[in-house]
């Protein structure tokens, strides 16, 4: 009898554990978001057109557009989303949280590397003083939109029904 | 974009086969546990941390290491801020972060801000913990040897963790303080972005709260109702709550200054995104101009308002402001004036160049007017501060933060024929300390 508690005790365990880490194998890779990362990112597509947005945990406009985005992906599938925490040092709980929330399927994500953001913001534009959201779409010729404030969702249809994409 | 797999996955097949094999073996749960993690360690490669001094990413190979990746507590030192100068005595009320625990504290000085007493426990006796940040900083009311302190409490789980009001008053002139009475006559939800002024006769507070939204589809975007409540007896009775703007920004911060009787609110309006001016005479509230016709309609999160200061002697009249604003076309810290009461503005002035971001202003009683900001120089935020001429122009914008610091938040009150300017600085962003400079 004490044999088969510990045995199904232990099979509990080992489910529950094994859930947890296939949860964990859904969870995007976080890399932190500094200066030069914004090129970088724009060198590893290669050509390849990309909207990237900045977002924060404490923006509720941020949060309407993330939930944009989700849905956005699911419409356009295989076109490159790319988020960004602007949040310094966000845990990555929060992150894996809100993306979830916001339905957003992505196997790599960013949060800010700086503990003055604004090192940053000039950086990635001269003009940004930190206002939220600012989204960037960017062209297969390397040219970049910049959007301060949240998208619409017809902006989104536009951008993603480009031919080019 | 490549697909990639984190690297702290725990092996499935591995993982069952362990589970399998200890219950055979009948280790307990502890060793189970060990026994999974040492797998983790020796199979998880070598890891990019999301840590302060991790080196900048290359976007190519490295891995999160998860188990070391935490958000770093909030800074330590001080971070909130808030200055008030009264019958030239100055308040200094600062909110602190020692070790994960905020409290607040004020300091006095009766010598123009050269010494200061010891700090005071503000937040003496009170049972809900501090949510502090700058531009969310704790606000101080001094009404005549009344004072009251204002600030959000920290709530696990709500949004942004902030809670309702927390209130401290003292009746000593700030030696001594314990909990006051609320002002609010709700408390299901948050408070935020205070503001407070006193007279000796009469005590009041400006905050933002969304009493209203029953419903997050009724929410304008980024939108809190303006709330008003007034006290004549120093803060222990309160009038009832009225609303003065139902749809303000829900994350910039207000001003609120009394002048001859008159309760003067400077706050961040909502589409457009402007600063609107208005008074308060008994209950009489009139929403009179907008301070800066920029129509910057932004659909997002500023984060920055505005300072008020009121001319001394024949122009005790002229109301002088410093607004913000982020419009794309004109960015930056502008001052106005108005000499009718706030029912129409001078022409915009920039203060230095497009970048400035918080604003404050002060007039002495000589009648020198000063006028602080923080704004981009060398790649981080510094302070600067400018004089205005008797002919309406300023001075040339002066550098007042150390070079080595990134300083922000300013603020300035009149010291004698001198001003007090104070910020928060840091040099590595862990640990924020005060700054001051006489100008």
């Amino acid at each position: 009898m004490k044999n088969r508690v510990l045995y199904f005790s232990l099979l509990a365990v080992s489910l529950l554990m094994s859930a947890t880490a296939f949860a964990s194998s859904q969870q995007p890779v976080i890399h932190p978001f500094t200066t030069g990362s914004f090129s970088q990112i724009q060198d590893r597509n290669n050509g390849k057109p990309f909207l990237l947005a900045f977002w924060s945990e404490t923006c509720s406009y941020c949060m309407d557009e993330l939930t944009l985005l989700g849905r956005m992906q699911k419409i356009y599938p295989g076109h490159e989303i790319v988020i960004v925490a602007a949040d310094p040092f966000l845990d990555e709980s929060i992150i894996w949280q809100t993306m979830m929330t916001h339905d957003l399927q992505l196997t790599e994500t960013w949060v800010f590397g700086e503990y003055f953001p604004e090192v940053i913001y000039r950086d990635v534009d001269t003009r940004w003083r930190g206002e939220l959201p600012l989204t960037f779409f960017v062209d297969a010729q390397g040219n970049k939109y910049k959007h301060t404030g949240i998208v619409s969702e017809e902006m989104l249809h536009a951008w993603f029904k480009k031919p080019e994409l | 974009m490549k697909i990639r797999t984190s690297s702290s996955n725990i092996n499935l097949p591995y993982l069952f086969v362990l589970i399998l094999f200890v219950s055979v073996a009948g280790l307990n749960p502890d060793q189970l546990l060990e026994a999974a993690e040492t797998q983790y360690k020796n199979e998880a490669t070598p890891a990019v941390s999301v840590q302060p001094d991790a080196p900048a990413a290359t976007g190519k190979t490295e891995k999160t290491d998860h188990s070391k990746h935490k958000m770093p507590p909030k800074p330590g030192g001080v971070i909130s801020l808030d200055v008030v100068e009264k019958k030239d005595k100055i308040y200094l009320l600062l909110g602190l972060n020692e070790q994960g625990q905020q409290s607040v504290v004020l300091k006095t000085s009766e010598d123009h801000g050269r010494t200061w007493s010891e700090p005071a426990a503000v937040d003496a006796g009170q049972m809900l913990e501090p949510s502090l940040a700058r531009s969310n900083d704790a606000r101080l009311a001094v009404s005549g040897d009344h004072l009251l302190a204002f600030w959000t409490s920290h709530k696990e789980g709500a949004s942004h963790s902030a809670g309702p009001m927390v209130i401290a008053r003292s009746i000593d002139g700030g030696q001594h303080w314990q909990p006051g009475s609320s002002p609010t006559d709700w408390d299901e939800g948050s408070h935020a972005f205070f503001s407070a002024d006193g007279d000796g006769e009469q005590l009041h507070l400006i905050w933002l709260d969304s009493r209203h939204i029953h419903d997050e589809r009724d929410r304008i975007r980024g939108t809190q109702g303006m709330r008003h409540a007034y006290s004549t007896d120093g803060g222990v009775n309160w009038s009832s709550t009225t609303t003065l703007d139902e749809v303000v920004c829900a994350c910039c911060y207000t001003s609120a200054r009394l002048h001859q009787g008159i309760l003067h609110v400077l706050y961040r309006n909502k589409q457009p995104s402007d600063m609107s001016f208005g008074t308060l005479r008994g209950q009489d509230w009139q929403l009179l101009s907008t301070v800066g016709e920029f129509d910057w309609f932004f659909e997002g999160c500023p984060h920055i308002g505005g300072g008020i200061a009121f001319g001394q002697g024949e122009q005790q009249n002229h109301i002088h402001t410093i607004v913000g604003t982020g419009h794309p076309e004109h960015s930056g810290i502008y001052y106005f004036q108005s000499e009718d009461g706030g029912k129409q503005w001078s022409e915009p002035l920039r203060m230095g160049g497009d970048n400035g971001l918080h604003g404050d202003i002060a007039i002495n009683k000589k009648g020198r007017l000063v006028a602080v900001w923080d704004g981009f120089a060398e790649n981080k935020l510094v302070i600067f501060a400018a004089e205005k001429n008797d002919d309406g122009t300023f001075n040339d914008p002066v550098r007042v933060s150390p070079p080595d610091v990134r300083a922000t938040y300013p603020r300035v009150v009149p010291a004698g024929d001198q001003f007090l300017i104070v910020w928060t600085q840091s040099t590595d962003g862990k640990r924020e300390e005060l700054g001051m400079k006489h100008f």
